[in-house]
């Protein structure tokens, strides 16, 4: 590579000048001619140099000229480092045989370690202490130690630099011997060396070094290994002849890191360790060879039940498959995947099955107006109904399912349409009073008007009113928990984001009966709020599963409350991204048992740690499943009680 | 009433076509059923005779049970990987719904 075709990088003292780049070069040119030329001269003139500066930094001048001379491409990196720090205020033109030289070591000096940043750090207080004429000479001086080290170093066995340069003088080489043999003498004896990184422990590539095994001397790559009792390197021989070890032990590395992720993965899956039952295995095995059963036979509705969930986990559940679970006899059908079934085929379950009372399909896309109309005529003894994801469905087949059903539709729920109107809701509440579930979730059309229609049921032990499109407010809410409010069992009110405490005033003054609640994202709810409703909340005699995911103001007070009221009840709590929820609270619930709690979701509380969780494992005895995601300060420390899962706890996310 | 189960000692499975299979109580007992069968307080006959003749099972599946028994003793409680258990898809269904009698 020519000089010339290097750019020059922008140099301001230069611009500044006037000086126009072809004279620029011309100088380069004539720089590096002269530098070859003095190279000898140079060498001994910055040695003198470094001697002339201030005593204090003459001990490291000295070390500093001896590396150079011992490992001529660390120097070189370190000279380019300098050109880098001082391109703003020298000539460029000077650096320019530095760079060619430097720039065949490219990827040592990416390996460069520690080790080099000592001499650098030498380096650079001697630049900063002498002049600028000397700084020149010296850099001169360090072109040509790259050429002297480069011609050490082609004579050497597997060197992976390969710098062209002029042959050594003898005088050179018998120098670079000696200060080799006295920097060994010196690693052994002592180390005197100025930083903790040691040169000894991290050899930079391409110095020499003597086998800790063999004692044999050899030139230090990049890939050298060190001895096993870490003192010291390994020749390339002795190197290899450890590799078998290493291999296992990075084989064993990586099996280690497959068990934890594959043992995580089991975890979020739900997957209990250990061995599964007989039945569990058969179930997979059936479901994995769903598609070459002629019949299932007579295996009982639980296990039909588990072997569709699995197809339909593995979206298996198909206009073939579905066929299998029509059982005429049968009373209860869940289809939990149904988007791959044409409405055709939905409609024959109205067919196939006359007397079922129960039928839940989720994401029957598919389905059309024919199919809702054709069970409206056919189940006779349809009291439940479940269809998620129905949207095609119109609503006028909705006025007229509900005509046909009449009073013995006692459960039903619909999800994620918006065909589901007031219209709909109005033949609902005229035609099935007797409603006693009542799932509305994620109904994109659904306002306060619609809402406030419900009051006309007054025999509701189950609402469910989730993930509304538009806004509720609290003023429907209330109504519908004053007529029916006394019988409610659960109340779902996720994601009605408008509702504030006079909902939770609501709930306190009328819900004697209720053992489910589910505000998660109600994130108006205050903590005060919160404690009014498990203060002296006497008609309730404790709630089973409390969801509170993101009620973000939920603070000290109102946990010990809520721990006062239902702690004794409490099966499932989950006050995931309460962030409010501190130490205190933790103390507080640490003088309480949960006798009856199985499920906890923690996570996102920054004041979980150990001892919480040590806490926890104490005063929930019956824990099995613990959510933890994002508790920073949870550790592998603390032993988990057998049987009790820890779902999102970074240390085994992590491998 | 209470619990009354010796699971010392060995107990015979019968298949329907005659063969028998002696396999140690404890292991047995992975299955309620069996367990059940051989608490002294329910009076059952299959603990007298401390053997189990089961009319609904070929010797091919009684086999297959015995060896999930077997398999269940071996890595109950252990750690880490666990050797998947090799059931003929053929025979699933009806290993299934005999799982499902023997509760296991």
């Amino acid at each position: 590579m020519s000089v010339d075709q290097i750019l020059p990088l922008p140099n301001f003292s230069e611009c500044e000048k006037g000086v126009n780049a072809a004279e620029i070069q011309a100088r380069a040119r004539e720089r590096v001619r002269a530098a070859q030329r003095a190279a000898q001269e140079a060498a001994q003139a910055a040695a003198s140099e470094a001697q002339n500066t201030t005593e204090e930094t003459a001990q490291k001048i000295e070390e500093e000229e001896e590396e150079e001379e011992e490992v001529g491409e660390s120097s070189a990196a370190g000279a380019r480092r300098r050109t880098r720090a001082s391109t703003s205020n020298t000539p460029q033109t000077k650096a320019r045989p530095r760079r060619r030289a430097a720039r065949n070591d490219d990827d040592e000096y990416m390996k460069m370690d520690e080790g080099e940043d000592d001499e650098e750090e030498a380096d650079t207080s001697i630049t900063l202490q002498t002049s600028t004429s000397a700084r020149k000479r010296k850099r001169a001086t360090t072109t040509v130690q790259v050429n002297l080290s480069a011609l050490g170093e082609d004579s050497d066995e597997d060197t992976p630099v390969r710098v062209r340069g002029r042959k050594l003088t003898k005088a050179q080489l018998k120098k670079q011997k000696e200060a080799e043999a006295k920097k060994h003498r010196r690693g052994l004896i002592s180390n005197d060396s100025d930083s903790d990184f040691e040169m000894a422990r991290v050899p930079v590539p391409g110095q020499i070094a003597f086998c800790a095994e063999c004692n044999c001397r050899f030139t230090v790559t990049p890939y050298s290994k060190s001895s096993s009792d870490g003192d010291g390197l390994l020749c390339h021989a002795c190197g290899k002849k450890n590799a078998p070890v290493e291999v296992a032990a990075k084989k064993k590395r990586q099996t280690t890191r497959t068990n934890k992720k594959s043992s995580a993965r089991a975890l979020l899956d739900g997957d209990r360790s250990g061995v599964k039952t007989l039945q569990e295995m058969c179930i997979a095995l059936v479901a994995k060879h769903i598609d070459d059963v002629e019949a299932l036979g007579d295996i009982g509705s639980h296990n039909m039940d588990k072997i569709c969930q699995i197809i339909s986990k593995n979206r298996s559940l198909n206009d073939h498959t579905m066929k299998l679970f029509l059982e005429p006899a049968e009373h209860v059908l869940r289809f939990y995947d149904c988007s791959k079934i044409q409405s055709d085929n939905l409609r024959q379950i109205g067919a196939f099955c006359p007397s079922l009372q129960r039928l839940h399909l989720k994401f029957c896309g598919r389905m059309n107006d024919d199919c809702l109309d054709y069970y409206g005529t056919q189940l006779k003894e349809l009291k439940a109904l479940d269809l998620f994801g129905a949207f095609n469905v119109t609503e006028e087949c909705y006025v007229r399912f509900f005509e046909n059903c009449g009073r013995k539709l006692k459960e039903f729920g619909v999800s994620d349409t918006s065909r589901f109107r007031v219209k709909a809701m109005e033949a609902l509440v005229d035609n099935c009073p007797d409603l006693e579930v009542l799932r509305l979730k994620t109904l994109t059309n659904i306002d306060d008007e619609c809402i406030r229609l419900l009051t006309g049921l007054p025999n509701l032990r189950i609402l469910e009113i989730s993930e509304p499109t538009m806004e509720l407010t609290d003023g429907p809410i209330i109504d519908i928990l004053n007529t029916c409010g006394s019988a409610l069992r659960e109340l779902n009110l996720n994601q009605c984001s408008q509702l504030t405490d006079l909902t939770i005033d609501a709930i306190h003054e009328s819900c004697g009966q209720l053992e489910i609640l589910e505000l998660e994202r109600v994130e108006l709810l205050t903590s005060e709020g919160l404690t009014n409703l498990f203060t002296g909340w006497d008609i309730n005699h404790g709630l089973t599963t409390l969801n509170l995911t993101r009620c973000i103001e939920l603070d000290a007070a109102g946990f010990a409350k809520i721990i006062d009221h239902s702690g004794r009840t409490l099966e499932r709590f989950n006050i995931n991204s309460c962030k409010e929820v501190n130490q205190e609270a933790w103390d507080f619930l640490m003088e309480f048992t949960l006798p009856q709690l199985e499920e906890f979701d923690v996570s996102f509380i920054r004041s979980v740690n150990d001892a919480v969780l040590e806490g926890l494992m104490k005063v929930a005895p019956k824990m099995h499943t613990i959510k933890a995601w994002g508790c920073f300060k949870l550790t592998e420390a603390i032993p988990l009680r057998e049987g009790l899962h820890l779902i999102g706890r970074e240390a085994d996310l992590l491998s | 009433m209470s619990d009354e189960i010796d699971t010392q000692g060995s107990l015979t499975l019968i298949s329907n076509d005659g063969f028998q299979f002696v396999i140690s109580k404890k292991i047995a007992f992975a299955s309620k059923t069996i367990r059940n069968m051989f608490n002294k307080n329910s009076g059952y006959i299959e603990a007298k005779e401390n053997c189990v003749k089961f009319e609904e099972m070929n010797a091919v599946t009684l086999e297959k049970v015995c060896e999930y028994f077997c398999y269940r003793e071996k890595y109950h409680g252990s750690k880490g990987q666990i050797p998947e258990f090799n059931i003929r898809p053929e025979m699933a269904l009806e290993l299934m719904t005999i799982a499902d009698f023997l509760e296991t």
